[in-house]
């Protein structure tokens, strides 16, 4: 498996749940959502260049880790699948609970 | 102009669709003399997937508060609260998975590949899965502007 196939599939699985960590973090607290508003003029524009900048340099990075590079395709699956589930499932039921 | 920010967004992430679609088709038939365009494919799906981004930011940094009054005082407030909420932070889990495909395809020997296919089959679909909940999401969001003006109009 090429390096980079491993350390941006577990990079994109790992940005999936902090999408949902920071979503969840910024309802929660008007002083972290009034902040990311200032950065950019609004909350969701920070969010998604947040999520995305994470992703990539997540990616970089893990991409040149060794521990990765062993890791099987079907853990990568598994985690993938596990954090789209978790990540989807979690945002849809924390806006109808919430 | 406002309006074709709120049309042309939806239309881009059926074009991401069809391109993640495009990859699943050129997959379906590997060779060594379809990698070429499979790989074309591969960068076409985050391609469209960033100009939904630019086009829904823009309606909705811009444009969405008066549809959002009209939703949050008609009869199905949900629409916003559960379903708009939840869309503009899913939408990113579609965006993020669209990146890592062309990463794949032209990291790995599809070809030759088993696994890497299966991990390329895995990302298009659920591209395809998480965008057609974000479409199907919209819809809804808009009936609840449509059933919040109907209810404006009858008082």
């Amino acid at each position: 498996m090429s390096s980079y196939t491993a350390g941006f599939t577990l990079s994109a699985s790992i940005a999936i749940i902090a999408n949902l960590g920071l979503t969840i973090f910024k309802e929660k607290n008007a002083e972290a959502l009034a902040y990311m508003k200032g950065l950019t003029g609004h909350h969701w524009i920070t969010h998604g260049l947040a999520v995305v900048i994470v992703f990539f340099l997540l990616g970089a990075v893990l991409s040149s880790t060794e521990d990765v590079h062993e890791m099987s395709y079907k853990q990568l699956l598994a985690i993938l699948v596990g954090s789209v589930l978790i990540g989807g499932l979690g945002l849809l039921g924390f806006f109808f609970f919430e | 102009m406002k309006d074709l920010f709120l049309l042309a967004h939806p239309v881009f992430g059926v074009l991401g669709i069809f391109a993640s679609l495009w990859v699943i088709v050129e997959l379906l038939n590997i060779s060594p003399h379809n990698v070429r365009r499979l790989r074309l494919a591969s960068l076409l799906s985050p391609f469209f997937m960033v100009i939904t981004w630019i086009t829904s930011g823009i309606w909705y940094v811009r444009y969405y508060a008066a549809d959002k009054a009209v939703i949050l005082k008609g009869p199905w407030p949900f629409a916003h609260r559960i379903i708009m909420e939840t869309k503009e932070h899913v939408f990113f889990i579609t965006l993020v998975l669209s990146f890592v495909i062309p990463i794949v395809a032209y990291n790995e020997n599809l070809s030759k590949n088993k696994s890497a296919r299966m991990l390329t089959y895995t990302l298009c679909l659920l591209v395809i899965l998480s965008a057609m909940a974000l479409e199907a999401g919209g819809s809804l969001i808009a009936m609840g502007v449509k059933l919040g003006l109907f209810q404006s109009l009858a008082q």
